[in-house]
């Protein structure tokens, strides 16, 4: 068994990394003296990973949604759900789907082996027939449903709709209540043995244990396929640059308009890496962050409240910069981001500020190592962006102005994508 | 572990917790919930943590927040039963988990004293900048609620329930009340809370910070402290006829909202079995509501059940299909009904019990939950997690049983689609 400790010095923590012969991914990072344990057993399965080229080689196009739908089926084996088994144990368990993983998890305070022998069980053993379909139709037909209402979910899946013109990150994960009736078991079957092939597989624990005895007892436990797949590439289309529209609006039962806003970049089809990743994040700070000129004359001038945010959201071969919010003038908002974007191209970043924000940026990362969610959550994010946790808070103190400036070039017009939910009352008027 | 006693009326909480990497204390205010004054004291932790007399300006306060590691320090309001809550914080990374020898931990409590303290504030107002920012954001959030369906229908329901009382009002108090706020009468609240609000400060972390429960003492010297009594909460009589309520907008999916009451109310002790039943009846995904109205009738993604301990009510929530709520509203009532007759099993009671158990142990593991875990409790002696432990583990199913039958259906909430269609702008 080859265990690797991954250590830093720079922060002082170390996990434990194996890979097991059949690809999968295992990291384990021991959190003395605390009472929990967190644990994701995940595929690098997403929402993106809509289409694939078979042994013929055509293209297999799949039904939008399915990823999700196959996450709710898992949780149901030949003998039993996996929340009846977890209900013997008192564990929390429970799992999504985003646009570039599947991960089922659960956490607990005891009775950790019997949870993850659970774990091990379930994700290993799908089972899907024609009647457990029909009925799961139903509940996330409701999922969807409930989306629909989301003005937040909707204004954020309009905005990727105008950035991208092909990309499948701008499929909604749920699907629709249409694309998701032509789900069958069978298709489930294809893309579970497809995508669930332990080489593109990974579990990350973080709790109190002993790292010997959870790597054995993961190696005796782990259900191996009689036929692995060992190619788990899924294909996405081409996608232009430029964006697809800059400007998308719906109406819904909202009291103020909701507004997002993108930028696609040269790398908006690309997955960052660690450096790409902190000097972007600390650029979005100094932009727009509490501390940042813009977010003061926004709030004084009542064009934002405390709805206001913004993420580098980023994944497995998408990074688009966004800022979302509520405002009587979203266009008005764009400017000032845009107008202060250039201001910090001509005028320089200013140091004070940079220095701030970078020392946030390490204070509240390094206090994720506290709870084992937040620890498992960060292995997961470097598993599927193929990236070093680490080297990500190396990043945090070798960044400079400079690397941060080069982050500037995206925030332009011509990059800009504005989505706006507008209150439904209008309608009348 | 015990309270210390600082002051009239303040109280000191030591958690010890060698887990963290931070240090976490919290000030919390405790004041009889009132409709004259539930939304101006509710906007005074908004406004003393947007800035202070050392920083008037609210970006120059973020700076130093930031430089300090990103400290988290800041305000918030709630209500507890009939008890208004107002909750200072700072939550810091302590001083050997960063690069460099600076004391940030000591800085941002500092700051946290400084907010509460040493306000912003000219002839006897709060400044009219700070107090019209603050009031805006609290008078968009009051009108952003609609926004989630979900929250939104939560806060009709309870306003229904509660229209006589404060309880009934949101957190922040009502639009007109928040809106006709002044730095005057701000100022006015903020005397007589510190005056007299029951204070009681928790610091969860390795170490007490040398003397901080006698710098709060000190800061206070400059107060008249006469304590407020703080009350239990008084429970609902249930209406006689049950209140329905439907509003039509622009969804696609139904909201529907049960809100059930009883007359029990008070500490851990004597709501414990309350808790274990609104679990099992709709807690986790071994519930009857999970097991049945989701899964076996594929009724809703979400049906769960809330219970409130310190005002005694429990809500149940789903989103649901229009054509299907009356059947799901049905179906809410025979799990009760079932449950009221007996039909659970040992097993039943033990999956709750066990899953109660595991997320409570979990608690020590998040300042963030300790801290409210601890202020949600208007007690003598603060229970702990481990406490709360041994009480619900002797609940029985004659408990449960029993628990079932102390509640009543109250008020039914509905957010229903009008009877128009959606449409797409798609402009570009």
């Amino acid at each position: 068994m080859n265990k690797q400790i991954v250590k830093s010095a720079l922060i002082n923590k170390e996990y434990i990394v194996n890979e097991h012969p059949s690809g999968l991914k295992i990291m384990l990072y021991p959190m003395k003296g605390f009472s929990s344990n967190y644990a994701i057993f995940g595929t690098k399965y997403g929402a993106v990973d809509n289409a694939y080229v078979n042994e013929k080689g055509e293209t297999v196009n799949l039904p939008e949604g399915i990823a999700h739908f196959l996450e709710h089926k898992l949780f149901e084996s030949e003998d039993g759900d996996a929340f009846a088994k977890y209900a013997k144990t008192g564990a929390y368990s429970n799992a999504y789907t985003s646009f570039d993983r599947t991960c089922y998890l659960f956490s607990c305070s005891n009775r950790f082996y019997d949870n993850l022998k659970i774990l091990l069980d379930f994700v290993r053993s799908p089972y899907f027939t024609e009647a457990t379909v029909n009925k799961e139709q139903g509940i996330i037909g409701q999922e969807i449903r409930m989306y629909d209402d989301m003005p937040g979910w909707v204004v954020m899946f309009n905005m990727l709709a105008g950035i991208f013109h092909n990309h499948p990150v701008k499929i909604d994960i749920a699907g629709t209540v249409e694309s998701i009736a032509k789900i069958t078991y069978n298709t489930l079957y294809d893309c579970y043995n497809r995508f669930y092939d332990l080489s593109n597989m990974f579990i990350a624990l973080a709790g109190d244990f002993n790292t010997d005895e959870v790597l054995d007892f993961i190696y005796n436990n782990l259900k191996l396929p009689e036929n692995p797949v060992k190619d788990s590439s899924s294909v996405f289309p081409n996608e232009p640059k430029g964006v697809k529209e800059h400007f998308v609006s719906c109406k819904l039962d909202v009291a103020k308009p909701l507004f997002c806003l993108g930028f696609k970049g040269e790398n908006a089809a690309e997955t960052p890496n660690e450096m790409q990743i902190v000097s972007m994040e600390i650029l979005l700070k100094m932009l727009a962050g509490s501390a940042s000129p813009l977010y003061k004359e926004l709030l004084q001038s009542s064009l934002v409240n405390e709805e206001f945010s913004f993420e580098y959201f980023n994944g497995r071969g998408f990074a688009v910069p966004i800022f979302e919010g509520e405002s009587d003038n979203p266009q008005r908002v764009m400017e000032l981001i845009l107008s202060k974007a250039q201001e910090y191209r001509e005028k320089g970043l200013d140091e004070r500020l940079f220095e701030a924000v970078r020392r946030e940026l390490y204070g509240r990362s390094i206090r994720r190592f506290d709870v084992a969610e937040s620890v498992v959550s960060m292995l997961t994010d470097a598993t599927v962006l193929g990236y070093d946790l680490f080297k990500y808070f190396e990043a945090i103190t070798t960044v400079t102005p400079a690397d941060v400036a080069e982050q500037l070039s995206v925030f332009l017009a011509e990059n800009a994508v504005l989505s706006v939910v507008n209150p439904a009352s209008d309608k009348e008027a | 572990m015990k309270y210390v006693n600082i002051a009239n009326g303040v109280k000191g909480l030591f958690i010890e917790n060698n887990r963290f990497s931070t240090t976490h204390i919290s000030v919390n205010l405790y004041l009889p919930l009132k409709n004259e004054t539930i939304a101006v004291n509710a906007l005074l932790p908004y406004v003393l943590s947007s800035c202070c007399k050392e920083y008037p300006d609210f970006s120059a306060l973020n700076l130093r927040l930031s430089e300090l590691y990103g400290a988290d320090v800041g305000g918030i309001a709630d209500k507890i039963g009939d008890t208004q809550l107002l909750k200072f914080f700072s939550f810091c990374v302590e001083d050997d988990a960063i690069p460099e020898a600076v004391p940030v931990a000591e800085q941002a409590c500092d700051l946290l004293f400084s907010m509460i303290f040493e306000p912003s504030t000219k002839n006897g107002s709060f400044l009219d900048a700070d107090v019209e920012r603050e009031r805006r954001l609290t008078l968009e959030k009051i009108e952003g609620i609609i926004n989630d369906k979900r929250a939104y229908a939560i806060s009709r329901i309870t306003k229904e329930m509660y229209k006589d009382e404060a309880f009934g009002q949101l957190k922040t108090g009502s639009y007109d009340a928040v809106a006709a706020t002044t730095g005057k009468s701000l100022f006015a609240a903020w005397q007589e809370v510190i005056s007299t609000a029951e204070i009681v400060i928790q610091v969860i972390g390795k170490k007490l910070p040398d003397g901080l429960f006698n710098r709060l003492a000190e800061k206070l010297q400059g107060f008249e402290r006469r304590v407020a009594e703080i009350k239990t909460a008084t429970p609902k009589k249930p209406n006689a006829t049950v209140n329905r309520i439907e509003e039509k907008m622009d969804v696609s999916q139904g909201k529907l909202v049960m809100g059930f009451c009883t007359d029990v109310v008070g500490g851990d002790k004597e709501t414990a079995f309350l808790a274990v039943f609104a679990d099992l009846f709709g807690g986790g995904p071994y519930s009857k509501l999970f097991k049945n109205v989701r899964e076996k009738y594929s009724l809703c993604y979400y049906c769960a059940a809330r219970p409130n301990r310190s005002k005694g009510f429990m809500l149940v929530d789903c989103g649901v299909e229009p054509k299907n709520a009356e059947r799901a509203e049905a179906e809410i009532l025979n799990q009760l009904e079932d449950i009221k007759k007996g039909d659970l099993t040992a097993e039943d009671l033990a999956a709750s019990i066990r899953s109660l158990k595991d997320s409570l142990i979990c608690l020590n593991d998040s300042q963030a939950a300790l801290d409210n875990w601890y202020s949600m409790r208007i007690s003598d002696d603060p229970v702990s997690p481990e406490d709360y432990i041994s009480i619900i583990e002797k609940v029985t199913i004659e408990d449960v049983i029993k628990a079932a039958g102390l509640y009543t259906l109250d008020t039914v909430y509905k957010i229903m689609p009008l009877a128009k269609s959606r449409e797409s702008e798609g402009e570009n």
